[in-house]
């Protein structure tokens, strides 16, 4: 139940946000929507693919890895994410680019988290007792500790619609601007009186509420596929 | 082993350090370039500067110039007289490389500087030709008091004690005895040092042409403001009047640029003045238990409710899955450490309780480039101390299996 009332509320956001996307000068409320879609698709595919290889050899591979990635969260670490993207992304800075900064940051962090899953899976290892009998390390790291990772992974990366309404809406708020797009919900509810009414501005919070809702269920259904592999 | 790890805790803060504020005076310097910031440096390049000018890069320039008789050459001209005696010595040598019109209009531009310099009447330089005729007999009979160890034995028997005839031989030196003046301020501590300071600050004030006249009995902390001016001013425009050479040349690649600049204020002034003048240390100190305590109340906030979670779920081992639980959302934290620090931002905006998160925001936006650095460098210290109490819950469990990792 859960299950698909959650693939109803992604199908819903991708329905309203190709149109918002496809139809820039509708209203700024769908037009919100195919922004932030157009954000989230960009920096989840990014974290999947850079962040969670990252992270994994992080957690399992040579030393010198996880050591740059911890010197990398380190100085991350020592500033809010939208002054950091404000300092790197000078203004005037293209959209794509700013995906990019984002999608570079969101990647890191999951890195980490993964990095952090896969060391405390490795208190109970099989992977170098399986290695002793002469078994291939990379299929047991795929079939055992990889699943450990994933739902911390998924967990974190379902977060991503808020911390990007977040980052917006901070942004925008402080004066330094928006960090994925100017027509984003993030940015809309910074910038008050802007387009939005009061009513409108509680059915945007919903919606990015939801879509978190909505990516969680999933991942976490994702995961438990994964771990019964 | 404690030693080891403290050391190597120190050297991963600095390294932190410095990447965090290159990064953020990158960020800072780009808004600082807009007109309106105060950032009187936005001329240098922000990191490297590869070709540094010195006086005699501007003052060759300005008297290749100042020979012609066009617009820019009226610039030139008035950069030699800014220039003054420091550029001396690099154009009246070159003076007969010019055609003759050309060297007319030089020595007569540098008959201002004659007469600040108090070794020609203005009737002695009042056209060309009587103005190239007596730097020629100038330069013949007094090229050789253009030497530092000359200019500073008389910076400093004029700062023991000021005598018609030891003020003399300062000013003839003009801009040339700039770098001995300022480092003969010294520190204002004690009545001495103000009594040096007013023999030095009439002098300084007449070859610079600014500052405003000291009291008839200055306080020391008037006294520290003058120094202070006239360090800034060095700070400021002091490698146009010296030669980059040798060390120094190398040492300007980096002092001679936005950055270097900026590290100097830090270090002498303690992160300087921020653009309406207010010091920059003491407001950072003032906001920063504000900042902090948004932080705190986050990560606290966070763990209790991971903790609550744990004890709320039915499933058998309470204390395994407190500890695991803990340690999950503490990575989680780390990991979204920038996303914390962003809802303190956030409360500081919603509450209007501007801590050191706020200021740094506004100071950005501003370009506010001194009061932005002194935050940054404050957030980072605070950021570093308060992420220790998630990465040691996230790290404990794994700590043991990592030493055993390849």
């Amino acid at each position: 139940m859960h299950l698909r009332l959650a693939l109803l509320i992604v199908g819903g956001w991708v329905c309203l946000g190709v149109y918002g996307w496809l139809n820039p000068s509708s209203s700024p409320w769908l037009s919100a929507f195919g922004s932030d879609l157009g954000t989230l698709v960009v920096v989840l595919a990014l974290a999947l693919i850079v962040g969670v290889p990252v992270g994994a050899l992080a957690g399992s591979g040579p030393r010198w890895i996880d050591s740059s990635l911890g010197f990398m969260t380190d100085w991350i670490a020592a500033v809010p994410a939208v002054l950091l993207l404000a300092f790197v992304r000078p203004s005037g800075a293209s959209w794509g680019l700013s995906l990019l900064w984002l999608g570079g940051l969101r990647s890191l962090e999951v890195g980490w988290v993964v990095r952090s899953a896969l060391l405390r899976a490795a208190a109970k290892d099989e992977t170098w007792a399986t290695r002793s009998l002469g078994y291939v390390p990379l299929a047991v790291f795929l079939r055992n500790r990889l699943p450990e990772a994933a739902r911390p992974a998924f967990a974190h990366l379902a977060l991503t619609p808020v911390w990007t309404l977040l980052l917006d809406a901070v942004g925008v708020a402080a004066g330094l601007g928006a960090v994925s797009s100017e027509r984003s919900f993030g940015a809309l509810l910074g910038r008050p009186g802007a387009g939005l009414g009061g009513l409108a501005h509680a059915s945007a919070i919903a919606a990015v509420l939801l879509l978190t809702w909505a990516l969680q269920v999933l991942g976490s259904g994702w995961s438990l596929r994964l771990a019964r592999k | 082993m404690t030693l080891r790890r403290a050391f190597q805790r120190a050297l991963r803060l600095l390294l932190t350090l410095i990447a965090v504020l290159a990064v953020g005076f990158y960020g800072v310097s780009t808004r600082a370039a807009r007109e309106g910031s105060g950032w009187q440096f936005s001329e240098l390049p922000v990191f490297v500067n590869r070709a540094p000018k010195d006086v005699r890069d501007r003052a060759v320039w300005a008297m290749l110039t100042a020979a012609g008789d066009d617009r820019a050459a009226e610039i030139a001209r008035a950069e030699l007289v800014r220039l003054g005696g420091a550029a001396l010595p690099h154009v009246l040598p070159r003076l007969d490389s010019l055609e003759p019109h050309g060297r007319g209009r030089v020595a007569l531009a540098l008959g201002a500087v004659a007469v600040r310099m108090r070794v020609a009447s203005a009737d002695d330089v009042a056209t060309p030709e009587r103005a190239l005729l007596f730097f020629n007999r100038f330069w013949q009979d007094r090229s050789i008091e253009f030497r530092p160890t000359t200019v500073r034995r008389a910076v400093e028997r004029l700062s023991e004690r000021s005598l018609t005839l030891r003020r003399e031989d300062v000013l003839h030196a003009d801009t040339y005895a700039l770098e001995e003046l300022i480092s003969a301020l010294g520190k204002v501590q004690t009545p001495a040092d103000v009594e040096r300071l007013r023999r030095l600050h009439p002098v300084l004030m007449h070859i610079t042409r600014r500052g405003a006249p000291l009291p008839s009995s200055p306080s020391l902390s008037e006294g520290r403001a003058a120094v202070e001016a006239w360090q800034l001013f060095w700070l400021a425009e002091g490698a146009d009047y010296l030669v980059l050479e040798g060390p120094r040349r190398v040492a300007a690649l980096v002092t001679e640029t936005q950055y270097g600049k900026w590290l100097a204020h830090a270090f002498v002034w303690r992160l300087g003045r921020a653009q309406n003048g207010s010091e920059v240390a003491p407001r950072v100190l003032q906001a920063l238990p504000v900042s902090a305590l948004h932080i705190l109340a986050l990560l606290v906030a966070t763990l209790l409710l991971s903790t609550a979670s744990a004890l709320l779920d039915s499933a058998p081992g309470v204390f395994s899955r407190l500890r695991s639980r803990l340690a999950l959302a503490s990575a989680s934290l780390v990991a979204s450490y920038p996303v914390v620090l962003t809802l303190a931002l956030a409360f500081e905006l919603v509450t209007h309780r501007p801590g050191v998160l706020r200021m740094c925001a506004d100071s950005l936006r501003s370009g506010d480039v001194n009061l932005m650095m002194g935050s940054l460098l404050a957030l980072t210290l605070l950021s570093e101390i308060l992420v220790t109490l998630p990465v040691k819950l996230s790290t404990e469990p794994s700590a043991a299996s990592r030493a055993g990792h390849v």
